[in-house]
Formats: structure tokens, sequence, C-alpha cells
């Protein structure tokens, strides 16, 4: 009887409707960073050890890298490490009970946010 | 709540540390890494090899990728526990990256010890 009623329990899942608190924008994007750079890594190494080979096979990443589209999923990493690595401290501050409350947790989220496409935008500088 | 002589985290407190203690190793070595990079100059093949030859740099981006299979491992299993809801595909999934993700370290081994 109770599982029933559990299941039939009216339930709004339409992503497109539900309106996300800026620090859980902050926490999904830490998952969906962490996601693709887990999928890039098989990738990465690959580049790794062909880097490593001939001379020829180093040239030819290089050339490979110097595409614009290539530039643009690096950045796209860049940025997923990044976004990571600021939400990954931003929850060291909260372990430590720093920045609790809903002010501060809105000032994080934010310092992550502009942050993270500032050191974006800065690599991306040096990329080209 | 463990208490007693010595506190040996197990399950879950110990997968939280080791999460933070990773997640730390990583970012600071990939700061001493690309630091190193930038002040090195690596120039070409040539450079590119000898200066990942290097004990210090080998072992360093061995740390690196070893701490980056164990940080993925506990944040991926997270992700499938929370997705992925059939309980033996649940543990399929899991079993899966778990090789892939040791798998993936044990390559980073070979790669680095085979300049």
């Amino acid at each position: 009887m109770r599982k029933k009623n559990i299941r039939s329990r009216p339930k709004n899942l339409n992503l497109m409707t539900i309106r996300l608190p800026l620090p859980a924008l902050v926490s999904i994007l830490h998952r969906v960073s962490g996601v693709l750079l887990f999928l890039a890594l098989p990738l990465l190494l690959l580049v790794l050890q062909r880097s490593l080979t001939t001379a020829e096979n180093y040239r030819s990443l290089t050339a490979m890298f110097s595409h614009p589209f290539s530039k643009l999923l690096l950045l796209l990493l860049v940025w997923a490490f990044i976004h990571h690595l600021l939400a990954g401290i931003r929850h060291l501050a909260m372990d430590a009970h720093w920045g609790a409350g809903l002010a501060n947790a809105r000032l994080s989220s934010k310092a992550v946010l502009v942050l993270g496409l500032l050191f974006t935008m800065l690599a991306g500088v040096k990329l080209w | 709540m463990v208490t007693g002589k010595g506190f040996i985290p197990r399950y879950g407190a110990r997968r939280w540390l080791v999460q933070r203690l990773t997640g730390l190793v990583i970012a600071a070595l990939v700061m001493f890494l690309s630091m190193a990079y930038q002040l090195t100059h690596p120039d070409g093949f040539e450079g590119w090899k000898s200066w990942l030859a290097s004990n210090t740099i080998r072992l360093a981006f061995l740390l690196l990728l070893i701490s980056l299979c164990v940080h993925a491992w506990i944040g991926i299993r997270d992700v499938l526990i929370d997705y992925v809801k059939p309980e033996r595909v649940s543990l399929l999934t899991r079993k899966i990256v778990a090789l892939t993700l040791i798998g993936e370290a044990l390559w980073a081994v070979k790669i680095l010890w085979s300049i």
C-alpha cells in the first residue's frame, strides 16, 4: 500500500521548467565537468603516448592541435578542469564550515563561475 | 562515529578523505608541472621527450595520473550509483569503470617508463 502511494505522487521532471539556484548550477557543473574529464582521460593518455613515439608523430599531433576546432575542444577541457578545481575548493571551504549560509553560498558560487570563465579565457589567450 | 584509540576511517569517511587528498595532490602537481614546463621551455620532440625523461618530472606525472585515477573512481562511482538504478547493471558498470581506471593507471606507468 505504501509503495503504491509513493509511486503515484506527482513529480515534475521537466528540466526546462525547473529554475536552478546558482549554487545548484555550480554543483551540477561540478559533476558534469568531472564526467567530461573522466571521458577525456583515455584520449589524453593516447596523445601522451603518441607524442613520445617518433618526431613525426609529435609533429602531426602539434599540427592537429593547432586546428581551431581542436583548440576549442581543448579549451572546453581546460574549463572543465578549472571549474572542477574551483568548485572542489569551494567544497573544501564548506567542509571547513567557511562560507556557510545562503548569502555566502551564492557569493562563493558566483566566484567559482566568474573565476572559472576568467581563467579559461586566460588559457584561451595562451592557446591562441 | 568511530571512537577509541586511533581514528582509522573506513568506507564513507575514508573515501571522503581520499577524495579530498587526491584532489589536492592533483591540483598541486598540475601547478608544479605547468610551472616547470613554462620555465624549462622544452622545444620540439627531443625537448619534450627529454623533459619527460627526467626522474622528477616522470615521478610527478605518474603521481598525478595515479591520483587522477583514484579521484576519478570515487567521483564516477557516486555518479553511477545515483543514475544507474537497476542493481545488477549498476554493479556491472561500476566494475567496468573500476577495471578501466586500473588499466589507465597501469597504462600511465607503461607510457612514462618506456621513455
